[in-house]
């Protein structure tokens, strides 16, 4: 690690005014589970001038529902997450995808944000600095991906554009099937966009003096049964190969509602529209939601080494949906 | 108070327990002191270059930089290896790998450090490197090291008993098949860490965590030019090795920062990413195996070619490949066997030592061809191996005669009674939707100690001090498996004495005495053997002084108790303390050697000669496969060992689970990946290792048959176990799926793949069936 001035933000508004200040000199440090790992692995051509501690802010770490709209700051902790009744009863899912995030002494550091803004795992672009990195890659401007020749078993199989690293974010998987959008804050006031459209291939949708503030989920009507599924090397602490979140409400045995989002499979959180399409309306048995299996996988284009992750992905999806 | 059994046999709490767990206890890297510096290297990060230049003109100008090392300031041969002088301190013509040190930086805080070691630059020209053994074997593949006699053999060992070429002829039944192993990381929790300084007296002091102090001393001096008598290693416990820490790691540099210091202490501590960069790895194999049987089930004939990884440097990879070589057959009577191993130089990581030292290798190919045999001749898989398992008296496949304890069979039979075995069926028939379920099991072996050529020698001290406390003065390391607490435990039951109110004096190369490498499973059986006859002495001696004190007629009857001697006949008592008055300093210490027996005149069969004592085990594995995912999950495991008798069931059992954690790792998940020398798994969050939670509920149980030549019947019980586990699994996913997969570790991506084109290759047979 190098040495970085250090600043305890106290609002949002200071936070975004240091970040221009600092003109993309400065990252936030909210957990710092993920970003002190890549401030050791120096993995980054450029290193910070600044951090700015945001855990300082007051008022940011909320779960809460308002008018059936449910609200969750950008600093409330994984933990909090997991262990909330509000959350366990209406948004399983996004429990679910907590709980999923590493190990209970990292999800008491972690943060809604911070899960969502982490940067990928992809191992040629975290490649540590003193053990022969950084490595150049197109991700950090400059040079083909790496992973398109190399070894790519945990790469993207689907949407993937010159950069192929998937969205590591479990929580993101959960939140679009949730349907949330996330709300961005600027020097000039905040945006809301939807949480589908935050992640492009070669990042996200922050500008460089913008910070995420939380996330809202809208009302959920009816009972909706939810499930996030995590596959993985190792159960325990360990990154999605593939990560399906579904929401669905079923009446009678028949579909009436129904999102599923797909993770770690692509730059960003991938919707199943085709596979939601198939599954409205229709009673749900094996052979619908295999159908809505091989749709939701249609668009797949895998790598040299990964088309196991699609085989994968269609279990998680009819899993998710059946059980 | 006197029994035959005062502390034999019994789970007593390990010596180093409440020290560890209270966090009291001082490894290498806690070592710090006043005015010291740090000591770090810049590391190659390239995996073959000739080296043309180094610049370090501008880390010399760093402030908090006080001097900047490169090879030109080794004034020994920069060379070491223990067996080849193949590795540098600091690299000088050429880089071998990734891992190589190129310059060494000594500063005041590590932020000099981290900038400095920025700083430097080398220059070189890259050359196209070699990354397969079996490529590095053609006559055209690049040389590692060009002025290696045989080009990039490390060492290559034949093997040959009765008449192979004739005997497959003689087969009802013959199988061939390819396997290969995936490179291992040991995974430490304590990276390689220490601390160096010169005493007054002009010696060089390395407190490290090492598994061979006594034999880095022969390292250290003429690589960096020092007289051995000179150099003095300490040697904590350590936080872990399994083997890593079998030879140099950091010794070597931290010597040469002490003579750069300007008398100052100097402290060197790996990261995580250094330590998976530059420390040795479980060599990755690839193993040919042809296997001939007759119709009944009795093997007759076994060929194999094994070629092992050693990346770019011999360490002790030819003798890690040696000792596969010897073990290829598993624990059968195999009378034709044709073995041919070879260990060569790649531009990889350097393979080294590792828990089972080969033996996991050839354990993961055998015992999966006894399992494709017995498909292949209808017959169980328990059965087979109970037909061919070794007893005692037997010739094993490399022709030694097996005289001394043999409880292979013994562990099959504990085996096949224990209700995993015999509900095996039953569990199977209850698998959910689209799981599937298989049992498995392995046999193996595992040689004890030193091959003939090298004298498997420990010198045991023992001393009463003058506050009347036993202490006993341990020469071989304890890197965490409790060998240290173990001692204690055998002189305590010879003196009557609880091991909390004894001393231990851990490695030092100034106060203990040479007992050879806490490795080869040899550890506790060596030096116990020494202990027991140092403290027999001692014990004797003890009686001897007091004698005329309490006006006895006979030494043989007093005893010992705790604290104190006893003369029954009189009742009368004298404290330790007491009895410690009437030695002279030098009375007060006893030592003892013991030489492990070898097989005598059969050093021609193998490089080194062959191994006279053996462990056994045979394991049971309960793995569900996610058919949908590819997923094997293991359930259940059984671990039936024959380490002769166990001294401290705890510690003993604490042995078989570690191991079996590890193993299942190595079967499951463990691939250290190296892609033309970049590291894809350099740190924890990419090299994944089993946490607790991924471990099923495991039954350990010893057979303990008793061995005659052991130090209260044991024999090594710290790498056994393993050699289970991975071809275990590999036979239980058989057994669930009916796939062989021929590259391990078996990851859900590998058995999907398998799963697929098994069920393309049904369904176009139903199709072409109409
Ligand atoms: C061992 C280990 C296992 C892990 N396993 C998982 C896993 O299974 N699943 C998973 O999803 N993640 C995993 N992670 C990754 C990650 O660290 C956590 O998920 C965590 O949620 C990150 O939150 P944080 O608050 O610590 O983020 P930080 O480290 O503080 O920040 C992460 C990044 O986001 C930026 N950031 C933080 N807050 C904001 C904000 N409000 N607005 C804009 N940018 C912001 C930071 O600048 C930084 O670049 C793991 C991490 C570790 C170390
Ligand atoms: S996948 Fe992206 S991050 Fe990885 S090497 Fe390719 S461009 Fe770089």
């Amino acid at each position: 690690m190098r040495s970085f001035t250090h600043i305890n933000a106290g609002t949002v508004h200071e936070t975004c005014a240091l970040l221009s200040k600092y003109n993309g000199k400065a990252v936030l440090n909210a957990g710092g589970t993920d970003l002190l790992s890549t401030l050791k692995g120096e993995h980054l051509f450029d290193y910070p001038e600044a951090v700015i501690n945001t855990k300082t802010i007051s008022g940011l770490d909320y779960i809460r529902e308002d008018g059936g709209v449910l609200e969750i700051g950008a600093l409330a902790k994984l933990s909090e997450i997991v262990k909330s009744p509000l959350l366990k009863k209406n948004y399983m899912a996004l429990v679910e995808a907590a709980r999923s995030v590493a190990t209970p002494q990292i999800r008491n550091a972690a943060t809604m944000g911070g899960n969502l803004c982490q940067d990928v795992r992809c191992w040629y672009y975290r490649y540590p600095r003193h053990i022969g990195g950084p490595i150049r890659c197109l991700r950090k401007g400059s040079g083909p991906c790496l992973a398109v020749k190399g070894d790519n078993r945990y790469h993207a199989i689907m949407g993937g554009r010159r950069c192929f690293a998937v969205c590591p974010s479990d929580t993101a998987v959960a939140l679009v099937a949730l349907d949330a959008q996330i709300t961005i804050a600027g020097p000039k006031g905040e945006r809301k966009i939807a949480m589908i459209d935050f992640y492009s291939p070669l990042g996200n949708a922050l500008k460089k003096d913008e910070m995420v503030t939380g996330i809202t989920v809208p009302r959920i009507t009816g009972p909706m049964k939810q499930r996030y599924l995590k596959f993985a090397l190792r159960k325990p602490v360990d990154f999605a190969i593939v990560g399906v979140a579904s929401v669905i409400a079923i009446e009678e045995g028949v579909c009436t509602d129904v999102r599923i989002a797909l993770g770690a499979v692509a730059p960003g959180v991938v919707r199943a529209r085709r596979a939601e399409e198939t599954l409205r309306g229709c009673y749900i048995n094996e052979d619908i939601v295999s159908q809505a299996a091989e749709e939701a996988l249609a668009g797949a284009r895998p790598l040299s080494m990964n088309a196991y992750k699609v085989e994968i992905t269609k279990t998680l999806v009819k899993r998710a949906i059946l059980i | 108070m006197h029994s035959e059994k005062y502390l034999l046999g019994k789970t007593i709490p390990r010596f180093d327990a409440v020290t560890k767990v209270t966090g009291r206890e001082r490894y290498a890297a806690d070592y710090y002191g006043d005015d010291f510096l740090w000591a770090g290297v810049k590391r190659a990060g390239i995996p073959h270059a000739r080296l043309k230049g180094i610049d370090i003109a501008i880390a010399k100008n760093i402030p908090g930089v006080v001097a900047v090392l490169t090879h030109e300031d080794v004034k020994g041969t920069n060379r070491y290896g223990i067996i080849r002088k193949d590795e540098p301190v600091l690299a000088d013509s050429k880089i071998h790998h990734c891992g190589d040190a190129v310059a060494l930086v000594l500063a005041e805080d590590k932020e000099a450090l981290r900038c400095a070691i920025e700083s430097i630059t080398f220059d070189y020209e890259l050359l196209p490197g070699v990354f397969d053994p079996e490529e590095a074997l053609k006559e055209t593949a690049i040389k590692v090291h060009e002025d290696s006699p045989e080009g990039n053999i490390i060492r290559y060992v034949p093997v040959e008993t009765g008449t192979p070429e004739s005997a497959f002829n003689e087969c009802d039944t013959v199988i061939e098949a390819v396997f290969e192993v995936s490179r291992q990381e040991h995974a430490y929790l304590e990276t390689e860490a220490g601390w160096a300084y010169f005493d007054k007296t002009g010696q060089l002091v390395i407190v490290v965590a090492t598994q061979t102090p006594f034999r880095d001393r022969f390292e250290i001096a003429p690589a960096l030019g020092l007289d051995m008598e000179k150099i003095r290693l300490i040697v904590p416990y350590l936080g872990g090795a399994f083997g890593g820490k079998d030879g140099i790691t950091l010794q070597c540099l931290l010597g040469l920062a002490a003579l750069h210091s300007g008398g100052r202490p100097v402290k060197m501590w790996w990261g995580r990413e250094e330590s998976f960069l530059a420390s040795v790895k479980r060599l990755p194999a690839r193993m040919y195996y042809r296997l001939g049987a007759k119709n009944d089930g009795t093997l007759h004939a076994l060929e194999c070619r094994l070629y092992f990884d050693g990346g770019a440097y011999a360490s002790l990879g030819g003798e890690v490949m040696t000792l596969a070589a010897e073990h290829a057959g598993s624990a059968y009577r195999i009378p034709h066997v044709s073995i041919k191993g070879w260990c060569v130089y790649t531009n990889n990581p350097i393979g080294g030592p590792f828990r089972g030292f080969g033996v996991p290798q050839v354990t993961a190919a055998m015992e999966q061809m006894v399992d494709i045999l017995a498909l292949k001749i209808r017959m169980d898989p328990l059965e087979i191996r109970r037909k061919n398992i070794v007893r005692q008296g037997d010739t094993n496949c490399v022709g030694v005669t097996l005289t001394h304890s043999t409880g292979a069979e013994e562990c099959l039979r504990v085996l096949s009674e224990h209700p995993l075995w015999r509900g095996k069926d039953t569990w199977k028939k209850s698998a959910a939707p689209f799981k599937t379920r298989g049992v498995g099991i392995a046999c193996m072996a595992h040689a004890m100690g030193y091959p003939p050529i090298v004298p498997d020698v420990a010198n045991a001290k023992i001393e009463l001090t003058e506050e009347g406390k036993i202490r006993v003065y341990a020469g071989v390391v304890d890197m965490g498996q409790g060998n240290a607490s173990t001692y204690l435990q055998m002189a305590g039951e010879i003196l009557s004495q609880d091991i909390t109110g004894m001393e231990l004096v851990l490695p030092d190369t100034e106060r203990t005495l040479p007992s050879g490498s806490s490795s080869a499973s040899r550890t506790t059986y060596t030096y116990g053997n020494a202990l027991i006859k140092a403290a027999n002495t001692l014990k004797m001696r003890i009686f001897e002084k007091i004698l005329p004190l309490i006006q006895g007629s006979d030494v043989n009857e007093f005893i010992l108790a705790p604290d104190r001697v006893i003369h029954p006949p009189t009742g009368k008592e004298v404290s330790l303390k007491e009895a410690s008055r009437f030695f002279s300093e030098s009375e007060r210490v006893c030592t003892d050697t013991f030489i492990m027996p070898v097989v005598e005149g059969m050093n021609d069969v193998i490089y080194m000669g062959p191994h006279l004592i053996y462990s056994y085990g045979a394991h049971l594995v309960y793995v569900e496969i996610d058919r949908l995912t590819g997923e094997a999950e293991v359930k259940d495991y059984l671990a039936v060992t024959d380490a002769g008798r166990v001294i401290n069931p705890q510690v003993f059992e604490q042995q078989i689970q570690g191991a079996i954690a590890q193993g299942l790792g190595y079967a499951l998940y463990e691939d250290y990946m190296v892609d033309e020398g970049v590291h894809l798994t350099p740190d924890l969050a990419t090299y994944i290792i089993p946490t607790s939670m991924d471990i099923p509920e495991m039954t350990s149980i010893p057979v303990e048959t008793f061995e005659e030549s052991g130090p209260f019947g044991m024999k090594g019980a710290g790498e056994i176990a393993m050699s289970g586990p991975l071809p275990a699994v590999a036979n239980a996913i058989y057994d669930a799926c009916g796939i062989r997969i021929p590259r391990s570790p078996f990851t859900a991506e590998k058995i999907l793949k398998a799963l697929c084109k098994l069920s393309a290759i049904i369904f176009a047979f139903f199709i072409s069936k109409g």
